[in-house]
């Protein structure tokens, strides 16, 4: 495939720039920074993609023709990407890739078809062993990316996992999993404990309470044997006295207290009776009779009626009285014919006389309505009333004894009289008529006051007035009588009380004083009656009582009957039987006191009664013995309680802490990081095993091939005849003509270049897919080494593009090369 | 409830603070006490536990200390609670460490039907507990219907038979449980929340806690609320406050890293639980060599993207393809030749040969099967094929 355009849209300094490339060798010479590496970076970035940033916008194509004539371009354009999309077309058809570029990669390109200076001077850099791979890599031709990748690998690897080391990730982590595996297993152990810990732990806590029951036992027996000492003394003295209370006294300890109670009692009894004898009272009977004290009790209740009937008599006489004295004064007015007390008129006169009245009005008005008329002048009853008005007036006048109206009436009665006469002269005929009527009424008049008791002829005013009077003087009658009879009752009643009385006043009692006198009679009666009583009740109750403490005397007698009975002795000898019976009380009182003391000092029976035990056996304990099983059992409980802490706590740092499965966590974790480790170093070594089997298969089908023509090369440019490469350890070596051996490294540094470039020459030749590119690959050269080289590269079946900066390379390759040269 | 495996370690990653790490590990017994204080808070006739309780039995002094004090919660709450021992806490382990409150009733291993009162009656609670950690019979034998009873419910820890991701411990086919006219089966043992059958009931509520990666999704309990008739309602109710999740990406069609750490953020689930996140990373393209060459340096960048989430990354698992694969060139074809061939099988196997060699890696590490060292070469050749790739930025 030989290169026929390069075209550099944007690149680095250089904007829309085309060169067309010789068909067998195109130099490009210029300065530093003249752009020569731009256009070489340029071109292997059109293969395999920009490595500049986007905002370059870097773009631009290569043309190739083909073996078979065919135009290949491959245009290369940054968008989304850095590296650039890239289309390669083959007489305008787009095709893959891979069809250009038949497996070359960048690398292998960097391997094979560039070389450069840096190339060359990293040799210098390189350990034996490093160069030697790196020229037995350049010889493996195509697979020397791979080779290098794997080298790569490698190292990795070594980082990863060495089976003897202790460095590597997965050796430490192996180390650290088996420190967690042991640290598991110590706590697998520790649980498999468990059950058997708190079993333990169980008889810990029984031992611990059988300890301190065993203590408790010590104790108390330090106790006893200490009480058993201090109650010895007290024990042997009561032992001896003891019989003592099976004695028993023969009176008991009451027996004085009783005796002397009953002595004193009967003593103040007789007394009592003695007084009480001289208490009783003299009686002497009441000085009124039941029968009197009975009639007194009446006049006593009645005395109150008594004063009741007095008033009532007293006030009936004064008002009698003063009737008396209304009468008279009612009879003054009245002509003397009327006697109030005989006249009748009552209510019924009344009203018959309310009718005369009536009739007489009537009779008046007929005469007025006569005298008014033209010839017969009508006079009304009203106007005979008034004419007869002046009469009536004159006789009240006469009657209250007015003489001065009298007179006046008098004179106005006549006036009225005689123009009465003068009025009726002209009415005759009717007036006969009316004259009747009043005879009529006149008649009525005469029979009403017959009827009334009254005297004819007065005027019927007076007749009200009479009437009146009369009504009065009848009430007054009637007033009269009624007091006269409530007098007459009262005296007769104070008469009959006066009569019963009579017994019990002093002569000579007045009527008013008589109540007074039987109150006081009575009062005196009742307080007799009460003192008379008292005295009988007072007598009566002495009476029992007197009874009561012979009766008492007696019992109490008995009582001292029976003491002397008890005592077996009489009442001399019985206070000598009292004193002996209180002595043989008292020893026992003393032995029972012995022993309240002994029970004090040990309150508890059980534990008395083997105290005394020991005190009766005499085998009281030793207190060293008992202070030695004291400490050895005080030795084992801490034991046991330190025992049971840390039992305790390891228990609740297994069910609590979770340590086991932390630390189990912990080694899961660190296992997954082993598993990874060694899954990568795994994946390693299968690339280094398919790397080797790789190596093989070239080393055995190509790489002779390769080492036959660059030996070829090599050979003609130095004295080395001949390059070998190790079958087994692929130590690569050089053989001069002379014989002798020489390993890369012994080399001096112009023919390791020239042996490196043979490799890289004959790989090229190999495989000729894209043209050489050579960066200042002569610049460390010597002129005879560059001139073996020149005349190499004129050979060299492949198209050359060199890249320098150097004018005695320019001149050489214009000499030995030819071609296109651009000056930039 | 059941499988609250409450001892079992979580493969967390290296890096964790102590702190984390124990809270992390702790998630169990915290699922478990939130379980409790929901039974409590509503009051619950009874808790059925079907097994597995522990994850080491024979030493689980600190979980069973854990476990016995919630059920000492329920016992200040009147609850009674039933149980029994799965293949991870067989009887033989000795899980008696501790006496268990009264209201707690432990089935044995020959099994027995328990009499529980109610307020309007009572019913039948039936089980048995795995003497040894293998117990591979049918289990039906255990369950013979009492008469009476208001209800029947049967607690089993086993296998149903079509499953074949867990070992056969006690297997059942779900018609044959059928036969036996429970009215809910309480299953255990198998971790991934399931229901084998609706009419009954034959339910698997999951382990209390995700504990591996593939528990996923949010982990707790059913309350079951059983009608005088009718099938039971069932409601779940997460109680684990860490969950696992694993987030599948590819980068095929992706340029930058940025889109690829977007796409796993988008696939994070919205939980207020804590995520144990594995991440997956699958296809081929362009950000192929950047995962393959810098994996632990990408995910170092995931973590601190992820700052800002309640997440910790369990792994981040790349499993990308070359696209170099599908070329023709020399080398490549005899890389992807010699990796299957067996003259490199056996240069793997004298190199691995080192690993048997190192006495504490012998103790701690599993040695690579066929098929292990197969996928190894695999891995390798793609490794080896990096270098081919297009460099990216």
């Amino acid at each position: 495939m030989r290169l026929y355009r390069i075209h550099i849209e944007s690149f680095g300094r250089w904007k829309h720039q085309t060169w067309e490339a010789d068909e067998k060798s195109t130099l490009f010479f210029g300065w530093n920074e003249a752009g020569k590496s731009t256009i070489l970076s340029f071109i292997e970035s059109v293969f395999f993609g920009f490595t500049v940033s986007t905002e370059a916008r870097s773009a631009g194509s290569l043309q190739f023709v083909g073996k078979d004539g065919s135009i290949w371009l491959l245009e290369r354009r940054q968008g989304r990407t850095k590296s650039g999309d890239l289309r390669i077309t083959k007489d305008g058809q787009t095709v893959k890739e891979e069809e250009f570029f038949q497996g070359m990669t960048r690398k292998s390109f960097q391997l094979t078809c560039r070389v450069d200076l840096d190339q060359l001077q990293r040799m210098d850099d390189l350990s034996p062993d490093d160069m030697n791979r790196m020229l037995l890599d350049t010889s493996l031709a195509g697979i020397a990316p791979v080779l290098q990748r794997s080298e790569a690998l490698r190292k990795e690897g070594e980082k990863l996992f060495k089976p003897r080391g202790q460095k590597a990730e997965a050796n430490r982590t192996a180390v650290s999993l088996d420190e967690l595996a042991a640290s598991i297993s110590r706590w697998e152990d520790k649980l498999d404990e468990y059950k058997l810990l708190n079993q333990r732990k169980d008889t810990i806590s029984t031992r611990m309470a059988q300890i301190d029951e065993e203590a408790a036992s010590l104790r108390t027996k330090q106790e006893e044997a200490e009480t058993a000492v201090r109650t010895a003394a007290l024990y042997t003295r009561w032992k001896e006295e003891k019989e003592l209370l099976e004695k028993e006294p023969r009176l008991p300890s009451h027996a004085r207290r009783e005796m002397e109670t009953i002595e004193e009692i009967i003593q103040e009894l007789s007394e009592e009776k003695a007084v009480v004898k001289e208490q009783f009272p003299d009686i002497s009977a009441p000085s009124l009779t039941k029968e009197e004290a009975a009639q007194l009790e009446r006049l006593h209740e009645d005395a109150s009626h008594f004063h009741m009937c007095l008033q009532q008599y007293d006030e009936a006489g004064s008002e009698l009285e003063l009737l008396q004295d209304k009468e008279e004064d009612l009879q003054k007015p009245l002509p003397e014919k009327i006697d109030l007390t005989v006249s009748t008129a009552g209510s019924a006169a009344r009203e018959q006389l309310q009718r005369l009245f009536d009739q007489k009005d009537q009779l008046k008005k007929q005469e007025q309505e006569m005298e008014k008329r033209p010839k017969t002048l009508p006079v009304s009853n009203a106007a005979r009333t008034v004419l007869i008005l002046p009469y009536v007036l004159l006789a009240a006048a006469l009657l209250f004894g007015d003489w001065t109206g009298a007179l006046f009436l008098a004179a106005l009665a006549g006036t009225i009289t005689l123009l009465r006469r003068s009025l009726f002269t002209f009415h005759d005929s009717e007036m006969a008529g009316l004259k009747r009527s009043w005879d009529q009424f006149y008649e009525e008049v005469d029979e009403w006051c017959r009827k009334s008791g009254l005297p004819p002829g007065w005027d019927l005013t007076e007749y009200r007035e009479a009437v009146s009077m009369l009504e009065t003087a009848s009430g007054i009658l009637d007033q009269r009588r009624y007091h006269e009879r409530k007098r007459q009752t009262a005296s007769a009643w104070m008469d009959e009380y006066r009569q019963q009385a009579d017994a019990f006043l002093p002569p000579g009692t007045s009527s008013a004083d008589v109540p007074a006198y039987v109150k006081q009679r009575w009062e005196d009666s009742k307080q007799e009656e009460k003192t008379f009583t008292q005295l009988v009740e007072r007598r009566d109750w002495l009476q029992e009582r007197q009874h009561e403490i012979e009766t008492k005397i007696a019992f109490r007698e008995a009582q001292k009957q029976d003491w002397l009975e008890k005592a077996g002795t009489d009442e001399d000898h019985f206070w000598a039987v009292v004193e002996e019976a209180e002595a043989l009380r008292e020893r026992q009182a003393e032995v029972r006191d012995i022993w309240t003391r002994i029970c004090t000092l040990i309150p508890v029976e059980s534990q008395r009664t083997r105290v005394l035990q020991l005190i009766d056996e005499d085998q009281m304990p030793s207190p060293e013995n008992i202070h030695e099983q004291q400490t050895a059992l005080a030795a084992e409980r801490e034991k046991l309680v330190k025992e049971e802490t840390s039992i305790s706590l390891s228990l609740k740092e297994m069910e609590e802490e979770g340590t086991y499965e932390k630390i189990r966590q912990q080694y899961t974790t660190e296992k997954r990081l082993l598993d990874d480790l060694l899954e990568r170093w795994m994946v390693i070594e299968a690339a280094q095993a398919l790397t080797t089997t790789l190596r093989k298969r070239y080393e055995e089908e190509k790489q002779p091939a390769v080492l036959q023509r660059a030996a070829d090369r090599f050979a003609r440019m130095t004295e080395y005849k001949q390059i070998t490469a190790g079958p087994d350890d692929g130590q690569f070596t050089v053989h001069r003509s002379d014989g002798v051996s020489f390993q890369p490294e012994e080399l001096s540094r112009g023919t390791k270049e020239l042996l490196y470039l043979s490799l890289r020459l004959a790989l090229v030749e190999e495989n000729p897919v894209l043209p050489l590119f050579m960066d200042e690959a002569l610049v460390n050269m010597d002129a005879p080494r560059r001139a073996a080289l020149w005349k190499e590269l004129a050979d060299l079946p492949v198209q050359m593009l060199f890249f320098t900066c150097h004018e005695h390379l320019q001149e050489e390759w214009r000499e030995a090369a030819s071609g296109r040269e651009y000056l930039l | 409830m059941a499988d609250l495996h409450l001892d079992r370690p979580l493969p967390l990653p290296p890096g964790l603070d102590d702190d984390k790490q124990d809270w992390l590990r702790k998630a169990p017994l915290r699922a478990l006490e939130k379980a409790v204080t929901a039974a409590v808070k509503k009051q619950v006739d009874f808790v059925l536990i079907s097994g597995d309780i522990y994850h080491k039995a024979d030493r689980s002094v600190h979980a069973f200390w854990a476990f016995r004090n919630q059920m000492v919660r329920l016992s200040d709450a009147a609850i009674p609670v039933y149980m029994i021992h799965g293949n991870h806490d067989p009887v033989s382990a000795g899980t008696n460490y501790f006496k268990l409150p009264a209201n707690v009733h432990v089935f044995p291993p020959e099994g027995e039907a328990v009499w529980h009162w109610t307020k309007t009656g009572g019913g039948w609670i039936y089980g048995f507990s795995y003497p040894e950690p293998a117990y591979t019979e049918t289990p039906y034998h255990h369950y013979i219907k009492q008469h009476g009873g208001d209800f029947h419910i049967a607690l089993l820890h086993g296998q149903a038979g079509s499953d074949t991701s867990h070992a056969p411990y006690a297997p059942f086919q779900p018609s044959e449980l059928r036969q036996l006219q429970m009215d809910y089966w309480a299953l255990g043992h198998i971790h991934q929340r399931q229901l084998l059958m609706e009419d009954p009931p034959i339910v698997y509520p999951g382990s209390l806690t995700g504990l591996t990666r593939k528990e996923t999704g949010e982990k707790g309990v059913y309350e079951v609320r059983m009608p005088s008739s009718g099938r039971p309602d069932l409601y779940f109710l997460p109680c684990a406050d860490v969950l696992q999740h694993t987030v599948v990406t590819s980068i095929q069609h992706l340029y930058h890293m940025d889109e690829w750490i977007q796409s796993v953020k988008r696939a994070l689930p919205e939980t207020e639980a804590h995520i144990l996140l594995t991440v997956q990373v699958k296809g081929s393209g362009r950000l192929h060599q950047l995962f393959r060459q810098q994996r632990e340096e990408t995910a170092a960048v995931l973590e601190s993207e992820l700052h800002s989430f309640s997440c910790t990354l369990m792994r981040l698992d790349v499993q990308t393809a070359s696209s170099t694969r599908d070329t023709n060139s020399p080398v490549v074809q005899d890389i992807l030749d010699l990796s299957g061939r067996e003259e490199t099988r056996k240069e793997l196997d004298q190199r691995l040969e080192g690993l048997h060699m190192h006495g504490s890696i012998r103790r701690h590490a599993a040695f690579p099967d066929e098929q292990t060292k197969e996928e190894l070469l695999k891995q390798a050749a793609d490794e080896l094929l990096l270098t081919l790739e297009e460099e990216v930025e």
